[in-house]
């Protein structure tokens, strides 16, 4: 696996989807011709309702759904020619953040976090040296010890975050990651993650929360609707900077 | 280090597993102990029979008995003979007054039955006792028809008992084999099973491992590891407790047995078929935790 910075396409992006279907066994087409470029730090709303694609273009981009046509380029590799023993070092540049946390309940949230540096073989010493680092990060410090059940929602999601950047991944993906939470507690997570774009991450959202997208003009805001891009921010600011 | 620290992970998970999955771990472990102890006793029996067969072969002896009329000196001249040919040890010449001593000798109470009669009625006769790799019965019937002559009234030797007798251990060998696999088969299934329990229970973990970037192996691991304790341990205590059984049940018996089969001592399983029993345990354990590894996490993926 070459390192992320090697493997950036010509154009620099992070991800690049070209032309891409995605349709499963039954006929149901999940996305449909979809083109989309990645910026590395660019932070990216993905929008639509529910059934338009977003977490089906997410899991494409860690390489748990394989495109049905088209091509698939993250970090520069073709993910339709990437071997399947390859696929667990794609993962360790990308940090995914779900709706309902992926936490194990019988592991204290400081294991929790760890997972992602032990698969990679680093040395105890150095996971619990990192993971204290990481947690404070995201305002965990000194709730390492507790397990999942005796957190907060929000403190749960905070975990998540904190397992997802614990490799200091170039992506990001978050699929609704403040689904869970009220208004605030999801606003709080939202500016954890712009946090984690700002160091350098390039982030992506999958959220159907409009008021969530409004509080981040900044963002670019892609929209999908029956799995097609029907619109985006990015070619907006194309056409205004043309006209 | 890398590798260390996989390895380390891996068995503090296998422990953990064993831990939190205790009943099913000793479901398997006490099946895969249950077949093995059962393997090990046929096998301790076999052992010790098949042994007393060898020292039986190594005696193996041939009665040759003369007719009536036959004089002593033709029974000298047939002695030398017969004593010229390859297979035979050693030979004896019985004559009837030694006969009637050895009888009166082994059985007293028959003194007055033979002072009634008014001659000695056993024969002279030939003890030869064979070669030690004269064994099988083939061999030792063959011996007895080459060596027949009119001098002789009745050739003996333990040819059809020792015959039946190698029949019912050839038996009781192929009786093992079917056993052996059929519960290794067993063994294989419930360790299989037990494995299945744990990697569905911690499919939630092995979906966030994969999602962190988990190698294959790293995944697979614990589980392979754990089938391998299960069968290992199961093996050996197997081990344990045959050689209790052994000691308090076998070598108490072996008086009584020693009296039967003519043997002083029973034996334990030597070092290497002890050593192949650990081997078995693990490969078993293995081959098991490596089905359903590959079986269920393919699924999960």
């Amino acid at each position: 696996m070459k390192p992320l910075e090697q493997g950036l396409s010509r154009d620099s992006s992070v991800v690049v989807f070209d032309d891409v279907d995605k349709r499963y066994g039954d006929g149901t087409a999940a996305l449909r011709g979809v083109g989309l470029s990645l910026s590395p730090a660019e932070f990216c709303f993905i929008t639509g309702p529910s059934g338009a694609g977003k977490s089906t273009l997410l899991r494409m981009i860690y390489a748990a759904e394989r495109a049905t046509a088209g091509v698939v380029h993250v970090a520069g590799h073709d993910l339709a020619r990437l071997k399947p023993r390859s696929i667990p070092f794609l993962r360790r540049n990308i940090g995914v953040v779900f709706q309902d946390f992926k936490l194990l309940p019988s592991r204290t949230a400081a294991a929790n976090v760890a997972i992602g540096l032990e698969v990679q073989g680093i040395s105890p010493r150095r996971i619990r040296s990192r993971v204290r680092q990481v947690l404070a990060q995201v305002g965990l410090a000194g709730r390492g010890h507790l397990k999942p059940g005796s957190l907060s929602g929000g403190e749960q999601q905070r975990v998540a975050v904190a397992r997802a950047i614990i490799n200091e991944p170039a992506i990001v993906l978050a699929d609704e990651p403040t689904g869970n939470l009220d208004a605030d507690l999801g606003y709080e997570i939202m500016e954890l993650l712009e946090r984690v774009n700002r160091r350098g991450a390039t982030l992506v959202v999958a959220t159907h929360d409009m008021d969530l997208v409004h509080r981040f003009p900044e963002a670019r805001h892609v929209q999908l609707e029956g799995g097609r891009i029907v619109a985006d921010s990015a070619d907006d600011e194309d056409e205004e900077t043309a006209g | 280090m890398s590798a260390l620290h996989h390895a380390e992970h891996a068995v503090r998970r296998c422990l953990r597993n064993q831990v939190e999955f205790a009943f099913p771990s000793l479901i398997s472990t006490g099946v895969v102990l249950a077949s093995f102890l059962l393997v090990g006793v046929f096998g301790l029996i076999l052992l010790n029979l098949s042994s007393v067969m060898d020292r039986w072969g190594r005696d193996v002896q041939v009665y040759a008995y003369f007719a009536d009329g036959v004089g002593e000196e033709s029974c000298f001249r047939v002695k030398e003979e017969i004593e010229i040919h390859e297979e035979v040890a050693h030979i004896h010449y019985v004559s009837p007054e030694e006969a009637l001593e050895t009888f009166r000798r082994l059985i007293p109470e028959a003194d007055v039955l033979l002072a009634d009669l008014d001659r000695n009625p056993l024969p002279a006769s030939l003890e030869i006792r064979l070669q030690s790799d004269i064994r099988e019965p083939a061999q030792v019937a063959a011996f007895a028809s080459r060596i027949d002559r009119p001098e002789f009234l009745e050739i003996d030797y333990a040819g059809e008992w020792v015959s039946r007798f190698y029949t019912f251990l050839n038996l009781l060998k192929l009786s093992a084999v079917a056993m052996g696999t059929l519960l290794g088969l067993a063994c294989i299934v419930i360790v299989a099973n037990t494995i299945q329990l744990t990697i569905w229970a911690r499919r939630e973990e092995i979906e966030v491992l994969r999602l962190v970037g988990a190698s294959n192996r790293f995944i697979e691991a614990p589980f392979l590891l754990e089938g391998v304790m299960q069968g290992l341990l199961g093996s050996a205590l197997s081990l344990g407790l045959l050689w209790a059984l052994y000691h308090f049940v076998f070598v108490g018996m072996q008086e009584s047995l020693g009296l039967i089969a003519g043997t002083r001592m029973l034996s334990f399983l030597p070092p290497p078929v002890v050593a192949l029993f650990l081997l078995a345990g693990i490969c078993l354990g293995l081959l098991g935790s490596w089905l359903s590894v590959t079986r269920i996490l393919d699924r999960l993926r």
